[in-house]
């Protein structure tokens, strides 16, 4: 792949997966520490948004990102594998297990995202949003920690 | 929404069907970056992407349990969480090797 190509690809994967980690730590605050009215202040406005509305939006940049982390998977194969399996293994390890919870939070955008749509209730939507959290700030934090040890 | 029990399946079966794949080694078809090909069977000495074929029979087993869940009376919303929490823990031990070596 070329370079600029290469470059421009990873930058904008990287500025997707901000808006996603922000879209979802936004409506995870949302679903388990609902704001009360009178309150005020920066904790209070990180968690006053409208969660419902994030889910279809969560979606689609979980999609679009991962597509766009899809696309950079053979130049990282080739251009970084190789060294991080003889210098740093734990880091392949730490790829292989991001790659792994984006699989697994791709399976759960279904039922997240019927979820939010339907009459399933505070708990199930509590439960799958927070796995999905979990799952979007894992991968994000896996894909810095080994950019920084060898980027692409 | 109709059938929300369909999505609760896709979402058991894509995530039971890719990390049986996984586990398993279950694709059989690859992709070769360096010769920018695709096979069914590893080439030595070639780097191959595997990530691909597990995806693809994640995608199967996700149609399979959209089927199986529709003919649900309920969506079994805790099933998928612990389903998916029980894959990362499996897929979490299948990695292990990596940082002990």
């Amino acid at each position: 792949m070329n370079p600029i190509v290469r470059v421009t690809l990873l930058m904008i994967h990287g500025l997707s997966a901000v808006t996603l980690l922000g879209a979802i730590t936004h409506q995870a605050l949302a679903v388990w520490w609902t704001p009360r009215p009178p309150a005020s202040g920066w904790w209070h406005a990180l968690r006053s948004v409208h969660p419902e509305r994030y889910a279809s939006a969560i979606v689609t940049l979980f999609v679009v990102t991962m597509l766009l982390g899809t696309s950079l998977y053979p130049s990282f194969r080739v251009d970084v594998r190789p060294g991080l399996d003889t210098r740093a293994p734990w880091g392949t390890g730490l790829f292989e297990l991001k790659e792994h919870g984006v699989a697994i939070g791709l399976a759960l955008l279904p039922a997240y995202w019927c979820g939010w749509r339907s009459a399933s209730g505070r708990g199930a939507r509590r439960a799958l949003t927070t796995f999905l959290a979990i799952v979007i700030w894992w991968a994000f934090l896996a894909g810095q920690i080994v950019n920084n040890l060898h980027g692409l | 929404m109709t059938h929300p029990g369909a999505y609760c399946g896709a979402s058991i079966g894509a995530a039971a069907a890719y990390t049986l794949a996984v586990l398993a080694g279950l694709p059989s078809f690859y992709y070769f970056p360096r010769l920018d090909a695709w096979g069914l069977q590893p080439l030595a000495d070639e780097p191959t992407v595997r990530w691909y074929g597990y995806l693809l029979v994640g995608l199967i087993g996700g149609a399979l349990g959209m089927l199986a869940g529709r003919a649900w009376p309920r969506p079994r919303w805790p099933l998928v969480w612990i389903a998916a929490a029980v894959c990362m823990v499996l897929l979490f031990a299948h990695e292990w090797s990596w940082f002990t070596r």
